[in-house]
Formats: C-alpha cells, structure tokens, sequence
C-alpha cells in the first residue's frame, strides 16, 4: 500500500513539478489551421483564392448584387411575399436601420482578397512562380476592384481598405474616401490586373467562373463609362470585341468581322444557352453556382423557382401589359418578351423567368411551356452584348460625328435583330427615327434594358444616366412609372442625386464614427443619445 | 512559488521513504490468549489485530469458538487492538508479553461523554471555525430544502441565500436557471457562479465554436446531475476575499456544493417517495374564435377602408369554402396544450461502515411529465462515497457518480404558439359535417397569402401535433469519479502538516436529436422544413487535480493558531461536437439524419483547453478574537495569448469578534456575537472560448471544384482577463446566546476591463465583430442582510423559526469605449413594440424609456367646442394649434420621417410632450428601472412536538417589467390571436375607451409606451410544507426506525399587481426585464415519505 502511494504521488509530482507550465498552456486548436502553418504553398494560396469568389456566393452579397442593381429600378415589382427590407427599398423608402443598407457581406470579400494580396508573395514554393503569383494577385485584384466598384456605384463615398484585417490592435475605425478616390484605385488596379490575368484556364468552367484578362478589361470598360470617359470605354470594349472575333474566327468559318456574326444564334432564343446552360460561348465572367457548394437561393427566392413560379419580386407590369412602342419595352416579335417574364398574367403579376427557368419551348401554335431548373442558375457579370451596347452607350455619348451614332445604331440592331427573328433584317431600326445623340441614347438605354433585363444592370444604366444629367428628374420619370400609388411620396424621395445613393447603415456608423452619413438621410438625424 | 511548491513535494517523498523502510523491520514472534466477557465467558469471533504507531493494521486474526486465538506479530513496539460489536474496543501495548487475556466491557455500561467541537466551515480548501470566518459566505444545510420535490439545486436555493438571485428560465420540464450573486458584474462574458461540488470546479467544457446563441436552455441546466437528495449543505461564497481561492474562476460569485458522506455505524437504509402535481396558472384569456374573426375583418378593414382588403375566405364563414369546416371553430389552445403534470420521485440512500471505512451508496429515479403537452424529463442517478482508513495517517477515499437524463422537450414553444394561433382553426381536420377526423389540421399552402409572411400563421405549427409528431429529445449522461488521498506527515495529534491530492474525471455526453415530420409543415415537398431531422452530438472529458498541503503549526501559546495552505492544480479539458441536419428524409418513419434525406448541415468542433493555477491561503487567528486570511491565487489559461497568459488574484480579510472583549462584558448578556469583516479581493473572468489568440484559417466550402480555406477571425493578442475588485464590509450579530443571528454585508465591487462578445467593428475590415474585446469599467454596490430567529418562541412543545433575508445592489457604468457606447444605444426605429433602452456612464443598466400612453383618439375630426379628444395638437395651456390657414394642426407621428403618420379616431394617444404636434423621439420620457429596489426572502417554520410547518415566499420590490406578452396580445396588428380585452377596442367615432381601433399592419398603436411598463413587485409563498415524523415508538414494530411523512404546496399564493403571469422574470439584454409569455411556473404540490431502516 505504502509503495503505491509513493507511486502516485511520483506521478502527480512528475505531471505538476516537471512539466514546463509554459508549454502546458500552449494548446494547439484541433481541426483547424493557424496562420503561422499556413500560407506554405502555391495550393494554400488557390484556396484562400477560391474563397474570394465562394464568399461572393453568399446570400448577404447576392442579395445585394439584385437588391442594388435591379430592385431598385423600373423593372421590378413586388412578387408573392417580398420581406420587408426589400418592400422598403421597393417603396424608396429607405432607412439607415434596412439591413439592406449593409455593407459587410462585400468588405468580407474584399479583406479575403486584401489577405491574398499580403500573404501570397510570401509563399515559398518551388512550383509557384513569379506568373503564377501574378495571375492570382491578377483575379484578387480584379474581384476586390469589382467589389468596390459596386460599393462605389451604391454609396459613392466608402472606406478604401486594402489592407487585410488580422490583428486587434489594428485600426479599424477607417474613413471614407472619396467617389474619385476609389474609382482611381479601381482603375490603377484593373490596368495591373489585365497584364497579370490569365486568357483561359484549363477548362471552360474555370475559364468563364474566374477571371480572365477580358472580365479584367470588361469591368475597366464598365468603370470607364461610369465616369464618362467614351474612349477608353470604347478602346476595352473594342479589345473584347476583337478577341472574340478572333477566337471564334479559329473554329467557325462563318465568322466575319462583324461582332454579330460571333452570337449564338438560336432557333427559339439564345436564352437557354446563356441562362439555362450556363457558361456559353457569350458569357465573360459569371459566378459558378452549383448544388454541391452552394445554391443560388436568392434568384429561387427572388425570382422564383420550380415549385412555386411566383418569386418575392415580379416584373413590373408596364412591362407585360403593353406591346411596344405604344407601351412596354418590348415589341411583339421579340423572343426576349417571353423568355424574361412569364406573359400569362396571374394575380396581375408577371413572373421573371430569366435565370428562374431553365428554357421555354413554344409549340406550333407560338404557345410558350415553361421549364423550370432547380436552385442552381449562375450569376453573370458580364457578357457580350453587354459589352457591346457599353461600346453603343459610349460611341453616343461621344458623338464625335455621325458615324458614331451609326455604329450605335449598327451595335443596337445585332443584338435586336438576333431577338426579333421573325423581323426582317430590312426592317431593323432605322437611323432615320434616331438621328440625334437624345433620341439614340434612349434608344441604346431601351436595348440595353431589353436585353439586359433582371441581370442587375438596370439601376446603374439609369443612374449614368443621372449623373450625366447632374439630376435624377429623368430617372425619377422612368422609374415612377412601375407604380401605382405614392407616386408623389416616391418622388420626393427621390428628388435629389444622393437620394440615389444608399446610406450608410446605422450600425456601421456606430462602429466606426469616422463615417460621414449621405446628407440626404442625415436630416432626421435629431440625435436621441443626448438624453 | 514553484520552486517553493517543488521542494515541499520532494520533502513530503522522502518523508514517505523513511516511514516505509522504517515499517518493513520486523521480528518473528507469536503471542496468543483468550477475550471473555464477564457474562458470556469466552467470545467467538472477536477481531485481534496488531496495528503500527499510525493506527495501520499490520495483521489480524478471530478467536475460536471458546474465545482463544493465536497471532505471529510483526514488531514488539506495535499495539494490539480487541474489538467485538457491542463492546468497547481495546489497544495493549505488546512489549515483550506473550500472553494476553481480555475482558471485554460492554458499550452499554460506559458512562455519558460530552463532544465539545467547534462547528467549522468548510469551504472547499481549509475547514475554518464558524466564528472565525472573516469573508462573506453564507451556508444553508439540506434540511431546509428536504421536503420538497426540485428537480435541481438552484430550484431548492432560490430565496434562500442573501445576495443570490435565481430566476428560473421557464418552467419548462428541464430547464435551467439564471443565477446571480451579488448582480451582474460582467456585461457580456458569462455572470454564471462558479459551482464546485466536494471541492471540485463543476464545470461543462464547450467546443471552441459552441453557438451560444442558440443554447440559452442550457444554461444552468447542468446542475441537473446533481441530485438534491444527495446534497449535505451548500455555501455560497460571496465576496472576492473568500472567491479569490478560485481565483479567475470566482468572479461571479461561488456556490460550493458538499455531498453527503457514508457515518459509522450499522448500516443504515432511507427510502424517499415523492409525488407531484403541477398546473399550468392561468394565463390571459384569449379571444374565441367568433371574436377574433371580427376582430380580424376589422383590422383589414381600417387602414384602407376597404371592404375587399377585409374580404379573406378563412374569416368569412363561407360554407362553399372547401375549408369550412376547418375554420368556424373557437378553439382554446391554451386548453388543448396544458395538462395535469405529474412527478414521481424516489430515492434510495444506504450508508455505513466500521472504524476503516465508511460509504454511502444512494440512487434516485426522478420521472416528470411537464404541465405542458409533450414535456418529460426523466433522470437516473447515483452517487458513491466510499473512505477508507489506511492508518490515522493515509486515507483514501473515492466518490463516483452517475446521473442519466432523458429529457424530450417542445419541438415549438407551444404556449407561445397557443396564444398566437387562430382559434377559429380547428385541431384536427373535420369532415363535412364538422366532425374531428384522427388527422391533424395544418394550414394549406393555398391559404390566403395574408397568412404566409415569416412567423404569421401558416409558419405557426399545430402546436398539438407538435407535441405528439415532432421529436426535440436530449439525452445526457455525466460520470464524476474522483480519488482523493490524504496524507499527514506529522503526527496529526502533535501537528497537522497534510498533503492532500485529488485527481477528478468528468465525463458528459449529451445528444439531442430532432425531428419535424411533413405532417407539420404548410410547405411543399421541397420545403427545408419537410421531414426535418437533426442529430447532434457532444461529447466532453475534463480532467482536474489538486495537490495541496495544510499546516497547521502548534504554538506554545494556545491564544495563536494560524493555518497554512497551499495548492498546485491543472486541468484539461477535450470536447467534441458533432451535428447534422437533413430534410426530405424518405419516409416519415424514419427519423434518423443519417436516413439519406438532403444534408442542410453538417458541422463538428473540437475544443481543447488547460489550466494551471498556483494558490497559498493563511488563515490567523488571535484568541480566536482577531483574525486575519490572506489568499494569492496565480491563474494561467489557454484562452490568452502569451503576454497575457497569466493573472493574479489576492484576496485579503480581518475580523475581529468586538463580543469577547473585556470591555463587551456588561453587553454579553444580549449580545453574545459581534463581529467586524472587512474584506478586499481581486477575481477575474476569463472568455468562453478558446484559441481566440491565434489567426484561424478554416475550411469554408468549395468554388467549383477547388476546396476553400479562408481566415477565420481577427486575432486577439491584446485580450485581457476581466477583473473584478471587490470590497466588503460586514458586521455579524447575535443575541441572547444566538437565538436570535443577523448579519449585514455592504459591498462595493468593480469590474476592469470587461469582457464584451461579439461587439460589432467597422465591417469594412471584413469582418463583422471582435470575439471579444475589452471594453470598460462598471460598479455593483450592494448590501445584505441576514436575520434568523432560532426558536425565539418556545412554550412547552412548540416553538417557532423565523428567517429573512434581503438584499439589493445597484449597478452603475463607470466607462465604456465610445463605440461600444454607440453600439449599444440604438437609435429610435420609428416602430412598434420597441423601447429605448440606454447606456451610460454614471448610470445603471435597465432604465426603459418610451412614450406616455393616454388613451385613445375618441374622435377623427376636432370640432370645436366638443368634449373628447381627437388627433390635433394642443399648446401648453390645452388650446388648438392653428396653422397659418387657421384650421387646426393634425397631430402627426414621426412627421419628417420616413414613417410620418398622421393620427386617426382610435388611435392611441402618445403625449407630446413638447406639444409640437409631433410625436416623436422628443416626447419619449424615462419610465422607470428594471432593477429592484429589494428582493429577499422569509420564512417561518412552526414546530409542534414532531409536526413542523415550514412556510417560505420570496419577494422583490420595486422593478418595473415591459409585459410583452400583453403587447403582443393587445395590438391588433397581425393575425395572431388576441387577449379578450381588446374587446373593448374602439370601433366607431365617439367611443371612449383605452383600447385602440385594431389596424392590421398599419397605424403606431403599440409603441413603446407606459401602457405596457408594469410594476413587477410581488411576494410569493413559494411553498408551504408540513412535515410529520411519526413518533418512534409505533415504528419499533415494524423494524423502521424513521418515518416522516410531508406535505408541500408549492407556488402557493403570488401577491401582485403585474397583470402577466408570471411576475419572476429575468433579465434580458441591458438589464430590461421583458416578459415574453414563457412558460411561467406551475403551481404544484408534492407529498412524500421518507423511511428509514
């Protein structure tokens, strides 16, 4: 007995007395990795990589991309049982405290992409060299710009981090810089990333869900036009345009040098190559959803799915009641009419069926079925009618002479003529009825919103729009239309520019008082923590 | 210090050497004899053994039939030792004697000896004389909980304890409590006192990435696999000075749990029975269904004036709706979710043992239905106390024990559901003539889309078929065993210098699994919701242990004693979660996430955390008359980084008995006890979560084929331990030889460097919050006060008890960061339902401010000179604001807003308190506090020869609560089901009433007001017990020594003006009290016996 206490107490004193009490309190956490075994080689460095995009995948940035882009423009409506930050922004009645207003979702990514861009020359690894390092600091760089070039667009004037968060000690507490500011950095960093990028991946999947020095160049284009610079809009578009001709050139005899000759042409529509096959030929960058990582719960939700076609958001009904040009956008002809909304009116409500369904067949009689997919369309940031009506967009602004507003016309007519198939090509849209800079400006914001219809693109079309005219009457004018009461409430809500603009949610301000809130949402700012 | 500690270990082993190399010298030698009895002669069977100087037996051997016995013996200079039941044990020394014959005595024969002993306090490290106890604690014995039927010990303790405020969660079967001592001292890391059980720290070790957000239940739920059975006595320990032992562990308080222990002697058997009733109180009375569907017709009505907003086919009554039947019901579902719970609990205790060893081996059954449909709990426990005496020196002893709950919850809060729900709905699907089929009624997916926003109606499940279809089942189980040993390596009757040691295992695993079956859900076969199923899995192993030594040095002068302590512990701790969730599983039958339905979740986390902490504690005493304890306490956790690793926490207290000296003579003989306690300490608190120091880097899910790994969290290097200083004055009273106690505690405690979760950073780092942070500085003063009268009426058989306690702290913001300031004043939302509720520095927590409510808008239009009011602005002398035009200004509600709206007849009547014609946050004016002037507790205990009646209420004075159940009842703003009061809402022009027009969705009706501020004050007889030992003279017959039988009504009697049901409610977030409608605590009772034998 005696031995087997000395035992015991041998033990307890080898556990507590030798036992280094600094090595005992270093526990290492179990299932996961910390920094310091991290960023070790080139496969570390595509992980971190592939969660900039995932993190783009989330509902909160998603949410957003729709909410921002096109919820707030004519296009849409409220659907079957819209939440209430979406009815609010719906209604233009937008309030510091709408979570919409929050900004987290896309500063998460871009600190991912900061993070990348800090550790990722770092990285020691024989097989990562210098051009492989690059092409990933090309896609951060690029995913980041793109990032703040939506915030910029939404807010103007945002915290320009490029640092990536890691310690506490840290400051966190970052003030705004300006709309230039920001767009200045989007720009310098996007000109670095169209050296850096890559042209293709290995796979067609890759090559279209990541970037490629032609999404770099298709942003840059976009940010060109946002701050009106035509020609070096022109010169990216122009760079994407002549790639594509020449890409396609190699496997398709038929192709010209006309732009045109390179889209897909379908018997029934080219929508269900491009929405409901996903990653077709015309498709530049688009995120890749998918059941296995994430579904794209938000267009389910949002516009609608398989199992119940009516989603939170409707198109607006101007846009199905009437034929164009009397009402509505679209003429009779155009295939696109069916294949973004549902034309059967149910509760006088017109379902979006652009990324919502899979494809629409018509049978003999011209009459449409609908075939809906599951939860899993792509996104699509850019393609290439998109990029060609930006080139439309700038050759009208620019107006140098009239062969600027033909080319217009000529860009405007190829995506019009490839919807409108029963059209004779005689009966395309004459420069005759669009012979001044006006007229065709409106008539290249109508193709765009033709073609471009639920793909976000919408608000910021009108919203160049605005900021060209210095005010928002002629966007006000536009958007009011699609409702049916409150017109005069809506109005004044959004009388002035930086009504256009989403304030700064009132938790960030809390968080960090080096915020400057929109002025137009300031006024009701009778501060209540001076009780 | 560890140098220190190294060498008293490495003493104490050679100590050991020495005493064994010394036993092992032995000579060959026999002696033998006979044992007789004067009146038996020679005694058969009588143990002879030899034992050493430490009383530890060398060897032994039985006498014969005539009492004879031979022995070889070990050494000359051992003893022999005779013992024989029912005789007095003898010890002869054995020299160089061979022959020894022995009459034995009978015990029976001895005369009466008198004990006399101090009663010492043993707090979990040094056993302390009571009237030499400088620090705050305050120790409760389970006879004062031993009739009534708990199914925990926080249940038993609340009241009882001066400073300890218990709420309990709900009344659900199975849930926990909160528990505070001294008030909250922590705004965000957990306020939680330490529990430690036998001296061990009773702790659940979670997983680093345990959602606490969601685990709320949980909270005190632990204390559930302790048996209240089995418990001796309870100390909670209040002020640092006596928490410092405990060191970061003790801030919020301590309650030190010491569990029975086997008692020489026969072997003694206890049986416990104990049966319960409970009821659900009654709650509000809600509308029937014929009310409620006018009621609804009208809200639609209202805002839009229109007859086709109102024209819904579920409230039409319309028999070509293919629904009918199902819809022209008036169900009560409050009715339809209550029932009579029932409690049966046993439990079975033995105990005994000899001179060597004692043990005390107990098991108890504990099966409750809860008041609630659906509700069980049913626990199996154990518990095993086993000592054993080497030597006088060596003890071992070893404690096991085992408890196994089985707890199928609620898949809903069904009573939340029950006053929402529509009770024109019926509970089962009916025919066409009206007639339930077996079939549970859910609302279609076709129903009308009023109904289908989040949470309204057809998201609310059949709460019925929710009890009996879906499944939320808990299942746990918890093994403590723990070794202990003892050791003296002085002789103790000289001088106690002790090591003791220990060496604890805590394993508890818990799985819960859930399950929702398509039968419950509206949605369609690709609902998430559809044949739900979740498993989850957790499984912890925490290993503590304790090496420490006690020195108590012998003083020539007796007027000195001084008790030295010092202890080296570590523990470690290793948890595990694991968790899936799927939907669509293939058939109903199964329930299993494994099943192969679509997987929603699928998530697990491990959690390993150590510690090590150093402690030394003096206790010196004067005469018994001056006393001082100092405590140091050096913690060291994994939770922080490096430089922060480790904190110390001293803890020092001086009492001094003014009663004993010379100059108290002409007082002593009322006033026997006066005794001064100052203290002063320093106790930390640490986060809950480990690793928060390291950059995490952690898989996130995939883009296309390429797997993700992103960082996880803003490393903390700069984290510091929370601490608490605390100060404390306390007198001790007592008179006319203690009969009757008091004391009174004052204390000032200050939190540095408080914890806060979660707190929100700019987002334009990345990320949305720090996992903690360190923010600022708050004050608890408070004070205490203890009375107890011991028998302080007694005239022949009966005498009579009284205690009552009181206490109240209040809590002030000494300095916050400025952002976490910001953070958490919200800015007035413009919405309904919601209160103001501040943070400031020199302020307490819990202030709510809100709106005046002044009834309701008798009229729309203002017409001049007519009685009644109507929405327009008046001045400050009551006279009607005209604008330029001259007609009168419409009061408006947030008028330059985004919400402005401008006030109808009907509408609820907000002060303006500024008369500016708007209501806004201008007119919001302070509505009182949530703190408590005073709460405490009484008790009076009524004796007559063996029949006792012991009654207790607990009370609190003075808060206010935001009834919110009310709220939700009364603002006839959504489908849900209202209280019967709105039946006096107001429906045409000119009608006087306080009940505003019902608006569905729209109107401002139910800010947040006065209307539904409430005074919480209540006195409640919590119980009342009797209890009747029956005389021992009629059990003698029947082999049982003891029988008590008892009698206990719980919940008796609330006094009350707080209109909900329950006016016990806890804290919400900042102190605000809200009472949601919980489920309140039923009213109960319980009868029991108890044998022994």
């Amino acid at each position: 007995m005696k031995t087997l206490v000395i035992k015991i107490i041998l033990v307890l004193l080898i556990v507590s007395g030798f036992t280094s009490c600094s090595d005992w309190l270093v526990v290492q956490p179990a299932g996961k990795v910390v920094l310091a075994d991290y960023w070790k080689s080139e496969s570390d460095v595509e992980s971190v990589v592939a969660t900039c995009y995932r993190a783009m995948l989330d509902d909160e940035f998603m949410r957003r991309i729709m909410i921002w882009g096109e919820l707030r423009s004519d296009n849409i409506i409220a659907g079957n049982g819209i939440q209430d930050p979406e009815n609010q922004v719906l209604q233009a009645n937008i309030i510091p405290s709408n979570e919409l207003c929050k900004w987290g979702s896309f500063y998460s990514v871009i600190n991912y992409c900061n993070t990348v861009l800090y550790y990722a020359p770092t990285v020691i690894d024989p097989n990562f060299t210098e051009t492989k390092l690059h092409a990933k600091e090309a896609e951060v760089l690029t995913l980041r710009a793109l990032c703040y070039f939506y915030l910029v667009r939404v807010y103007k004037d945002i915290p320009l981090v490029t640092e990536p968060s890691i310690l506490d000690t840290q400051n966190y507490q970052v003030s705004q810089s300006t709309e230039d500011q920001v767009l200045d950095k989007i720009e310098a960093d996007l000109l670095q990333a169209e050296n850096w990028a890559m042209v293709a991946y290995s796979t067609t999947q890759y090559t279209k869900g990541r970037i490629t020095k032609n999404a770099v160049r298709a942003i840059l284009a976009d940010v060109y036009l946002w701050r009106n610079k035509y020609p070096e809009c022109i010169n990216y578009c122009d760079k994407i345009i002549n790639d594509r001709i020449a890409t396609e050139k190699l496997t398709d005899s038929k192709v010209t040098n006309d732009v045109g000759s390179t889209l897909i042409q379908d018997e029934e529509s080219p929508f269900r190559q491009i929405f409901g096959q996903k990653n077709s030929s015309e498709s530049i960058f688009e995120l890749q959803f998918s059941t296995a990582n994430k579904e794209n719960s938000k267009v389910y939700d949002y516009y609608g799915n398989f199992v119940n076609n009516a989603g939170q958001f409707s198109a607006s009904t101007f846009l199905g009641t009437g034929v164009y040009p009397t009402a509505g956008v679209y003429p009779a002809t155009d295939v696109r009419r069916k294949d973004n909304f549902k034309a059967l009116a149910e509760n006088g409500l017109f379902h979006i069926f652009k990324y919502a369904g899979l494809y629409r067949s018509e049978d003999n009689l011209g009459v449409s079925s609908y075939n809906y997919r599951s939860s899993t369309p792509n996104w699509i940031f850019y393609r290439i009618t998109d990029i060609m009506l930006m080139k439309a967009e700038a050759l009208v602004q620019l107006d140098r002479d009239d062969n600027d507003l033909t080319a217009a016309l000529h860009i405007v007519n190829t995506t019009y003529l490839r919807s409108n198939p029963t059209v004779l090509p005689t009966d395309s849209l004459k420069f005759s009825n669009y012979n001044s800079k006006q007229t065709m400006a409106e008539l290249v914001l109508l193709e765009r919103q033709r073609e471009l219809m639920f793909e976000g693109k919408r608000w910021f079309d009108l919203m160049r729009m605005a900021r060209r005219d210095g005010k928002p009457d002629k966007l006000v004018y536009i958007v009011i239309g699609k409702y049916t009461d409150n017109q005069t409430t809506i109005k004044s809500k959004m009388s002035e520019m930086n009504a256009l603009y989403m304030p700064i949610h009132q938790d960030e301000l809390k968080a960090n008082p080096k915020l400057k809130q929109n002025p137009f949402y300031d006024v009701q700012g009778i501060s209540t923590s001076t009780h | 210090m560890k140098q220190l500690f190294k060498n008293i270990l490495i003493i104490l082993l050679v100590g050991l050497c020495v005493q064994s190399t010394f036993a092992q010298t032995s000579s060959d030698n026999t002696i033998r004899g006979k044992i007789y009895s004067a009146a038996d002669g020679g005694l058969l069977m009588v143990n002879v053994v030899e034992v050493d100087q430490n009383n530890r037996i060398v060897s032994s051997t039985t006498t014969d039939a005539g009492g004879n016995f031979s022995m070889k013996i070990k050494s000359k200079t051992n003893k022999i030792k005779v013992s024989y039941i029912g005789y007095e044990p003898q010890t002869l020394t054995i020299g160089d004697r061979k022959v020894f014959n022995v009459q034995m005595v009978d015990k029976t024969a001895l005369k009466e000896v008198i004990v006399k002993a101090k009663k010492t306090i043993d707090n979990g490290n040094l056993a302390i004389p009571q009237r030499e106890i400088s620090t705050a604690m305050q120790t409760i014995s389970s006879k004062e909980f031993a009739g009534l039927s708990v199914s925990s010990v926080d249940d038993a303790l609340q009241g009882q304890i001066s400073g300890l405020d218990i709420v309990g969660n709900s009344g659900d079967a199975g849930s926990g409590s909160t528990m505070r001592i001294r008030g909250i001292t922590s705004i965000n890391a957990s306020s939680n006192p330490l529990i430690v059980v036998n001296g061990i720290p009773f702790e659940t070790p979670i997983a680093s990435n345990f959602d606490f957000a969601s685990a709320n239940q949980e909270n005190f739920a632990d204390l559930l696999s302790v048996n209240v059975d089995d418990i001796e006595s309870i100390t909670v320990l209040k002020d640092a000075a006596s928490t410092a032992v405990w060191g970061s562990r003790g801030a919020n308080g301590v309650i030190s749990i010491n569990t029975k222990k086997g008692v020489k002697g026969l072997t003694r058997i206890q049986y416990t029975y104990r049966f319960s009733g409970a009821t659900q109180p009654q709650g509000m009375t809600m509308l029937t269904g014929d009310d409620y569907t006018m009621l609804m017709k009208e809200a639609y009505f209202n805002p839009k004036q229109s007859d086709a907003a109102s024209n819904i086919r579920e409230f039409n009554y319309d028999p070509n709706f293919s629904e009918y039947q199902d819809y022209n019901n008036n169900t009560n579902w409050m009715k339809a979710v209550t029932q009579f719970g029932v409690t049966n609990d046993h439990y079975i205790q033995l105990s005994g043992g000899g001179d060597k060893a004692k043990f005390l081996v107990s098991g108890g059954y504990y099966d409750q239905t809860g008041s609630i449909i659906g509700q069980k709990l049913q626990r199996y426990s154990t518990r095993m106390n086993l000592d054993y005496q080497v030597s006088d020196r060596i003890k071992f002893s070893s404690e096991f024990s085992f408890t196994y709950t089985d707890n199928p919850q609620n898949y809903d809060g069904l009573l939340g559901i029950a006053y929402k729900k529509m009770p024109n709905l019926s509970i089962y699907t009916q025919d066409a003539n009206g007639n339930d089929t077996k079939q549970y009624y859910k609302m279609l997916s076709s129903a009308s889309p009023q109904f289908s926003g989040k949470d309204d109606q057809m998201s609310m499940r059949n709460p019925v078929a929710s009890a009996n279809l879906a499944i939320n089942d808990v299942k746990s189980y918890r093994i403590i065993p723990t070794f202990r040993i003892q050791y003296d390596l002085l002789d103790p009757q000289k001088q106690l210098l002790r090591y003791k040691g220990y060496v604890s295992f805590d394993v508890n695993n818990t799985s819960t699994t859930k399950f929702l079956p398509k039968e419950l859900s509206s949605g369609n076969w690709f609902d998430g919701s559809i044949d739900l199923a979740e498993g989850k899995e957790s499984r912890n192993l925490s290993i503590s242990s304790d090496n420490n030594i006690t020195w108590l040095p012998k003083f020539e002068n007796t007027d000195h004693s001084l008790m030295l302590y010092s202890s080296f512990q570590f523990g470690t701790s290793s948890s595990r979660y694991q968790q899936i969730i799927s939907n669509g599983i293939p058939t109903g039958t199964i329930t299993n996430p494994t099943a192969g339905g679509y997987i929603s979740n699928f998530a697990s986390g491990p959690g390993n955390g150590r510690s090590m902490a150093y402690m030394a504690m003096a206790h010196y005493a004067y005469k018994s008359k001056y006393i001082a304890d100092i405590t140091v306490r050096r913690d060291g956790s994994t939770k922080y980084g490096e430089n922060r690793r480790w904190g110390t926490f001293p803890g020092v207290s001086v009492a001094w008995n003014v009663a004993d000296e010379s100059f108290m003579k002409p007082t002593s003989k009322w006033l026997s006890t006066l005794k001064l306690r100052p203290s002063w300490g320093i106790t930390g608190n640490q986060p809950k979560y480990e690793y928060l120091f390291y950059s995490l880097y952690n898989a996130y899910s995939s883009y296309m084929d390429i797997s993700t790994i992103r960082p996880d969290n803003v490393q903390l290097t700069d984290l510091r331990w929370e601490k608490v200083t605390s100060t404390n004055y306390g007198i001790d009273l007592g008179f006319f030889e203690d009969a009757f106690t008091m004391d009174f505690n004052y204390y000032v405690k200050r939190t540095d460097d408080m914890l806060f979760e979660k707190l929100a950073i700019s987002s334009s780092s990345g990320f949305s919050a720090l996992t903690y942070q360190n923010g600022g500085s708050m004050d608890n003063q408070g004070w205490e006060v203890n009375f107890h009268a011991n028998k302080f009426i007694k005239t022949g058989d009966f005498s009579m008890d009284f205690n009552l306690n009181l206490s109240n702290y209040v809590n002030t913001i000494i300095s916050l960061k400025q952002d976490i300031l910001a953070n958490a004043n919200k800015e007035f939302s413009y919405t309904n339902g919601t209160y103001l509720t501040r943070i400031q520095e020199n302020n307490s927590f819990g202030s709510i401010y809100g709106f005046r409510y002044k009834g309701v808008y008798q009229y729309s239009d203002y017409v001049e000179g007519r009685k009644g009011t109507s929405p327009y602005a008046f001045d400050v002398d009551n006279h009607v604001i005209r604008d330029a035009k001259g007609n009168p200004l419409p009061m408006y509600f947030g008028s330059g807003t985004n919400s402005a709206y401008k006030f109808k007849g009907g509408d609820a009547i907000y002060e303006d308190v500024n008369h500016d014609g708007n209501i806004n946050e201008l007119d919001m004016v302070y509505l009182g506090n949530s703190n408590p002037l005073v709460n405490g507790g009484m008790g009076i205990k009524l004796n007559y020869k063996s029949l006792s009646v012991n009654i207790f209420s607990n009370f609190r004075i003075g808060n206010k609560i935001v009834n919110a159940g009310r709220m939700n009842a009364e603002n006839m703003y959504s489908n849900n089901n209202q209280a019967a009061s709105v039946n006096w809402r107001w429906r045409k022009d000119g009608d006087l009433t306080t009940m505003p027009r019902a608006l569905y969705q729209s109107g401002y009706n139910w800010l947040g007001s006065d209307r539904y501020v409430e005074d919480g004050s209540f006195l409640r007889i919590k119980y009342m017990q009797i209890n009747y030992s029956v005389p021992s003279k009629l059990l003698k017959r029947f082999y049982v020594n003891q029988m008590t039988l008892y009698m206990t009504i719980n919940n008796l009697v609330t006094f009350t003006k707080y209109s909900g049901v329950d006016p016990e409610v806890g804290y919400g977030a900042f102190g605000v009290s809200t009472d949601g409608n919980q489920t309140p605590r039923s009213n109960s009772f319980t009868a029991g016996i108890s044998v022994a034998f």
